[in-house]
């Protein structure tokens, strides 16, 4: 356990060294306090738009920082050769996966605390009071960090056995999978075809169901959401990232470190 | 030589600029235009594709609808044929997008005319949105104003002072079935006006609704008369010198009492009815 | 128990998308006993890294087992006495050296003021100190290698596998890493490294392990792996009168003038012994008179011969 920790907390400050990181969370950042001006150009209904970019821009760069850091931070250790004299020590793969992972994961976690402070200080900058801060705010930025659980480990997953383009390219089709399915799973369910609703309820397990985890909607419309969903709906996120990691670890044993 | 190489190519760029961009007028009075927006994409689909962003971009449509609707009202007689599609793909996108419901769902019968494209936006929005008041309101707007369906405008007001928790709207739900004149809405706004009744309301309101209630009764009592009166003249050519003709003839099991409190005066010359107290029935009416 | 314990070790890789199958270790067996300097010898790609690599779990070995101190390398708690150098290592760049070693040790179990002493330690003893407060960015190869060194020694392991350890080192590097190799050995520890530098083995190995083509040809003491006997013997002696080359020529195997002095070679002492007399009655100088041995280059070039191996890419220290 110490020697995971270990290995997330260098992760975590190699992570604060990426320059793409920052341009990322300024971007999104810049988006949010943008969606002010953007907001006027509508009639009526101005907070919903504020929300609506402040989360948006929050997910969406959490993601891609989520995606594109953690397949770098992987392999860069195994095309540095930095992982050598790591794991030439008394450490299993599955704690080295699970050390990258965990760094990764409070990585994106830092990322996202910056990224909805700065949403709630454009939302408090609108409202000029403090009653957008409901179990909706909270729920929709705190789900994404089990969305973002989800990139990370699949990132994971995929960098530790394929090149960097690969392992992008693989990990943002799964994550925009789950999105997908989200939306037509509701239309598969009521095909006719034969066959269609296995596929939806295997599917069901085998994507990740991003869709689950989007909360978005309950800062747009200062929905109530109980304290129960959110606690299953975390527990869901968190238990899918948990599975792959232990196949990235599972995987990962099995590669050699040429 | 490089100073003259750039005094050439500052002097044939300046002549480019300076005959072209005359030439280009059309296009510049073409650019701020107003044009229908080129390809709109199914909203459903796009919602597919929408990667979890549906509401952004729903977000972007609804500033695109509002952008449309701006410069379509200022270049005057523009159709505003893409509203309704961009209604669709707005809430398409957001089906709980209430306030746009409401604004394109106004404008489509209000600007665009299209009271059919307007009506089906707006009960897409009562699906939606069941809570949104003023759908319902609009509908019954609608209904009233271009459809002159005054029986579906009173239903649609009804509902919209159920879910708006508005009382105010019962009453105009109440003049609307006075407009529509028929047993049935007479019968469905007296009932909603009792239950309207049972909910905790100010002093003043109440008052108000029951003095509807006697209003919307009375009209019921003298269209009950009028219709006899009307039976009547089609069976002897005249109207009765007396009430107490429809009686006899058996066009009334008997003279109805004035739920006003006063009596209902009945003028023989001339076949009208009143109630002593509010006088005849006379339901605010749309000039035809 | 030896230190290291190898059976039958062999390794298959599977490469491209059609897998096909390169031996990179066949079948290979050996033993370093305790508080012994293991050379491992070979041409680049002939198996040494995979083999090392396989030892500290780096790679899945296809076939055969190894242990070290009697414990499976299966078990990462194998690695716990092993201090593991790659070849041309690489630590976080944006780490100074003492924060390489921190994570490093933790890893290794070290903790607490425990750890930090030792780094402090093993630091001053690759003589790093001087860079302490520059981040490994700014290394340069040596220094890397150097570091390289130091965290293998971290945990005072008592077994240390080293991959090309003076590979990146100048001269003075390679001292102060040869001096390193036999002060660890003074304090008991033993040693198993690769090199494709035969100079470094022979001032440093107890025994010697030659591998060719994923197999090992030879195995055993320096001095048994070597031709012990006098293969020629070598006059050097100052210029005399030109028309004495040519008679002192015929005598001899070869001869040469160079700039600082002829050189001669001949079969045996003897006939030496008797050239030598000939410059001396001449009235000339002897600079040098020395029997040539078969040095480990030439013996691994013989061994590579009789096996069939082209020996590969082979190159002599330039000096140490």
């Amino acid at each position: 356990m110490k020697a995971t920790l270990a290995i997330a907390g260098n992760t975590v400050r190699e992570a604060l060294r990426e320059r793409l990181l920052y341009n990322l969370v300024i971007f999104a950042v810049l988006l949010s306090v943008s969606s002010l001006t953007i907001s006027r150009l509508t009639l009526g209904e101005q907070f919903r738009i504020i929300a609506d970019v402040s989360t948006s821009s929050t997910q969406v760069f959490g993601i891609l920082i989520s995606v594109f850091v953690g397949v770098a931070l992987v392999s860069r250790e195994i095309d540095r050769r930095t992982a050598y004299a790591m794991l030439a020590r008394p450490v299993s793969r599955a704690d080295f996966v699970l050390g990258k992972f965990l760094g990764l994961l409070a990585t994106a976690g830092l990322n996202l605390a910056v990224m909805a402070l700065a949403s709630a200080l454009v939302l408090f900058l609108y409202r000029g009071n403090g009653s957008f801060l409901g179990s909706g705010f909270f729920v929709a930025f705190g789900l994404m960090i089990a969305q973002f659980a989800i990139c990370v480990a699949l990132a994971v997953l995929f960098a530790s056995f394929s090149t960097p383009t690969l392992a992008i390219i693989f990990t943002l089709a799964i994550v925009g999978a789950g999105f997908l399915f989200t939306e037509v799973r509701p239309f598969w369910l009521l095909s006719d075809e034969a066959g269609m609703k296995p596929l939806v309820h295997v599917l069901d397990f085998l994507l990740p169901g991003m869709g689950l985890l989007d909360a978005k909607e309950a800062l747009t419309y200062g929905d109530t959401v109980s304290l129960g969903s959110f606690a299953t709906r975390m527990a869901y996120g968190c238990g899918y990232a948990g599975v792959i990691v232990a196949i990235a670890a599972v995987v990962f044993s099995r590669r050699d470190i040429r | 030589m490089r100073g003259k190489g750039t005094a050439v190519l500052l002097a044939v760029s300046a002549a480019a600029v300076a005959l072209g961009r005359p030439a280009l007028e059309p296009e510049a009075v073409d650019a701020s235009r107003v044009r229908e927006p080129a390809w709109l994409p199914n909203g459903k689909l796009l919602r597919l594709a929408s990667f979890g962003q549906r509401l952004l971009l729903a977000d972007l449509y609804w500033l695109k609808t509002v952008t449309y609707i701006g410069e379509s009202t200022l270049s005057r007689g523009h159709r505003l044929g893409s509203l309704h599609a961009l209604g669709d793909i707005v809430t398409d996108l957001d089906p709980r997008y209430g306030y746009a419901y409401q604004v394109i769902g106004s404008n489509l019968s209000g600007l665009a005319h299209d009271v059919a494209a307007s009506d089906r936006l707006l009960e897409k929005g009562v699906r939606n949105v069941p809570d949104r008041w003023v759908l319902p309101f609009l509908l019954a707007f609608n209904r009233f104003f271009y459809a002159r369906d005054y029986a579906g405008a009173a239903a649609w007001a009804r509902r919209a002072a159920e879910v708006g928790k508005r009382p105010h709207l019962a009453l105009l739900a109440a003049n609307l079935s006075l407009v529509a004149n028929t047993d049935e809405e007479y019968a469905l706004s007296l009932s909603f006006l009792e239950l309207s009744l049972q909910q905790p309301q100010t002093p003043e309101l109440r008052d108000q609704i029951k003095a509807r209630i006697v209003k919307v009764r009375t009209y019921q009592a003298l269209d009950a008369v009028e219709r006899a009166i009307d039976a009547f003249r089609a069976r002897n050519g005249l109207a009765p010198i007396v009430l107490d003709q429809l009686v006899w003839s058996g066009f009334l099991p008997r003279i109805p009492t004035d739920p006003s409190g006063g009596s209902i005066e009945y003028e023989g010359g001339t076949g009208d009815v009143r109630s002593s107290v509010i006088g005849a029935r006379r339901p605010i009416r749309v000039s035809e | 128990m030896s230190a290291l314990q190898i059976e039958k070790l062999g390794k298959t890789y599977r490469l491209g998308l059609r897998m096909r199958s390169v031996v990179a270790l066949d079948a290979l067996s050996l033993s370093v006993e305790e508080g012994s300097i293991f050379g491992f010898v070979g041409p680049n790609g002939a198996g040494k890294s995979t083999t090392i690599k396989i030892l500290v779990g780096l790679i899945k070995p296809s076939r055969g087992t190894a242990s070290i101190f009697g414990k499976p390398i299966t078990d990462p708690a194998s690695r716990r006495v092993v201090g593991y150098l790659p070849e041309n290592p690489s630590f976080h760049d944006f780490l100074r050296p003492l924060e390489v070693l921190e994570l490093l040790g933790k890893l290794s179990g070290l903790a607490g003021r425990e750890l930090r002493r030792r780094a402090e330690e093993v630091l001053e003893m690759v003589g790093l100190s001087h860079a302490r407060d520059l981040t490994v960015r700014k290394f340069s190869k040596g220094m890397v290698q150097r570091l390289g060194l130091a965290q293998a020694v971290l945990h005072d392991p008592p077994l240390l596998i080293l991959d090309e350890p003076m590979s990146g080192l100048d001269p003075i590097g390679r001292k102060d890493a040869r001096d390193l190799v036999l002060e660890l050995r003074r304090r008991g520890k033993t040693l198993f490294f690769s090199t494709h530098i035969l100079n470094d083995v022979e001032t440093t190995c107890d025994r010697v392990g030659m591998v060719m083509k994923g197999q090992l040809v030879a195995e055993g003491s320096l001095g048994a792996l070597l031709d012990g006997s006098v293969k020629s013997v070598e006059l050097r002696c100052a210029p005399l009168a030109e028309e004495h080359f040519a008679a002192l020529h015929a005598s001899a195997l070869d001869g040469s003038r160079g700039p600082d002095g002829w050189v001669f070679s001949f079969a045996d002492l003897a006939g030496a012994n008797r050239a030598a007399a000939r410059v001396l009655s001449l009235g000339g100088r002897i600079l040098s008179l020395s029997p040539q041995r078969e040095t480990l280059e030439q013996s691994f070039m013989r061994l590579a011969h009789s096996s069939g191996s082209a020996g590969g890419e082979w190159r002599q220290a330039s000096s140490g």
